[in-house]
């Protein structure tokens, strides 16, 4: 088993992180159904003419930001509450996408993308949290060693009685070999997810394989 | 022009802003809106009263949102009530479900998905109008000998 104080550390976090983004959904909902009743009073009501244009066009852009404001802070939310309890029962490619989105800010300077290929899994059990907090050191390394508009594709596939999840970088890493997580934080994640990591030197492709 | 929804919705959240803009916004598509600002002003609202859906948060001062569905469906159980939250789990969708409500919407919603919402809540509501009154029938069709 983990050790307790790192699982009282988690879920500290995920609480303050789940009622930080339930009041935020909260602000979301007041700024989006304001903006919803302005449109409303402008189309509903009949208003015409050029300024009625432009106020829509206005509503229409915020809107825009508060849905991908509201993506953020939905993705937030669940992966606050991941942080609920030791052990459940989870969609893994779920946990990565969140983890991607999350982190997709620290890409933006560089231009990295990353390229998802998810395949179909089974739904696993185990500590969401620790996954996503290994995965977290893991692309955190790729975004530091991968050159300006690289690329690294994240694939995840099922075989018998394994899944693997493909961190395959697809430039070259411009850091020379890649710097990797610390054994340390590698068996603190895994522990409670009975699965083996390992990377390739001379690509820097990482598999993470999970027992079913 | 959207098209009219006629129904009679009670909107419980404790949030004062968004209970005005999103009832506006409900009566602007037809409907007739009562509000409450918490689970007990709810509960005294929905007395003697009949409404074809509820949407109630789930996190509000007082009882809260979980205790007022349940107690609102041990006062009617055919009562449609749609939760909406900006406190989204999968879990906590689960044990509204089981305590009763029709379905579970996360905040910001959209205005068309609360709708179609409300318009599911209003069949269903017709539907157990028409069963039970079959059921009323049956009863009577049984107790008398003709």
């Amino acid at each position: 088993m983990c050790d307790e104080s790192t699982i009282v550390r988690l879920q500290f976090i995920g609480k303050i992180l789940s009622l930080f983004t339930h009041q935020l959904n909260n602000h979301l909902a007041i700024i989006k159904d304001s903006l919803g009743f302005l449109t409303d009073l402008t189309e509903l009501r009949g208003v015409g003419g050029e300024d009625a244009t432009e106020i829509l066009e206005t509503v229409k852009a915020l809107e825009g930001e508060i849905n991908k404001a509201t993506l953020l802070s939905k993705r937030l939310n669940s992966f606050g509450h991941r942080m609920d309890s030791e052990i459940s029962t989870f969609d893994l490619n779920e946990v990565i996408e969140e983890m991607l989105t999350l982190v997709s800010k620290a890409t933006v300077q560089k231009r990295l993308a990353f390229l998802r290929e998810f395949g179909e899994l089974p739904p696993i059990n185990g500590n969401p949290s620790l996954f996503q907090f290994v995965l977290f050191c893991l692309l955190d390394r790729y975004i530091k060693a991968l050159p300006p508009n690289g690329r690294l594709k994240v694939k995840t596939l099922t075989s018998e009685d394994v899944i693997r999840v493909l961190l395959e970088p697809m430039n070259e890493l411009s850091s020379g070999p890649l710097p990797f997580c610390p054994d340390h934080i590698i068996g603190l994640g895994l522990k409670l997810l009975s699965c083996r990591i390992s990377t390739e030197e001379p690509t820097g492709k990482t598999e993470i394989v999970l027992m079913k | 022009m959207t098209e009219e929804l006629k129904a009679k919705v009670l909107v419980v959240d404790d949030e004062e802003q968004f209970l005005k803009a999103f009832s506006k916004r409900l009566e602007m598509r037809g409907m007739k809106i009562e509000t409450a600002m918490s689970g007990e002003e709810a509960l005294d609202k929905v007395q003697g009263k009949d409404f074809d859906a509820i949407i109630l948060d789930l996190v509000m001062p007082g009882i809260g949102g979980m205790e007022t569905l349940k107690r609102l469906k041990e006062e009617n159980p055919d009562l449609q009530i749609i939760i909406l939250t900006g406190h989204g789990t999968i879990e906590k969708g689960v044990e509204a479900i089981k305590a009763g409500a029709m379905d579970f919407v996360e905040k910001p919603a959209d205005i068309n998905k609360i709708l179609e919402k409300i318009g599911e809540a209003k069949h269903k509501r017709v539907l157990l109008f028409e069963k039970r009154a079959e059921e009323h029938i049956q009863e009577i069709v049984k107790t008398r000998s003709w």
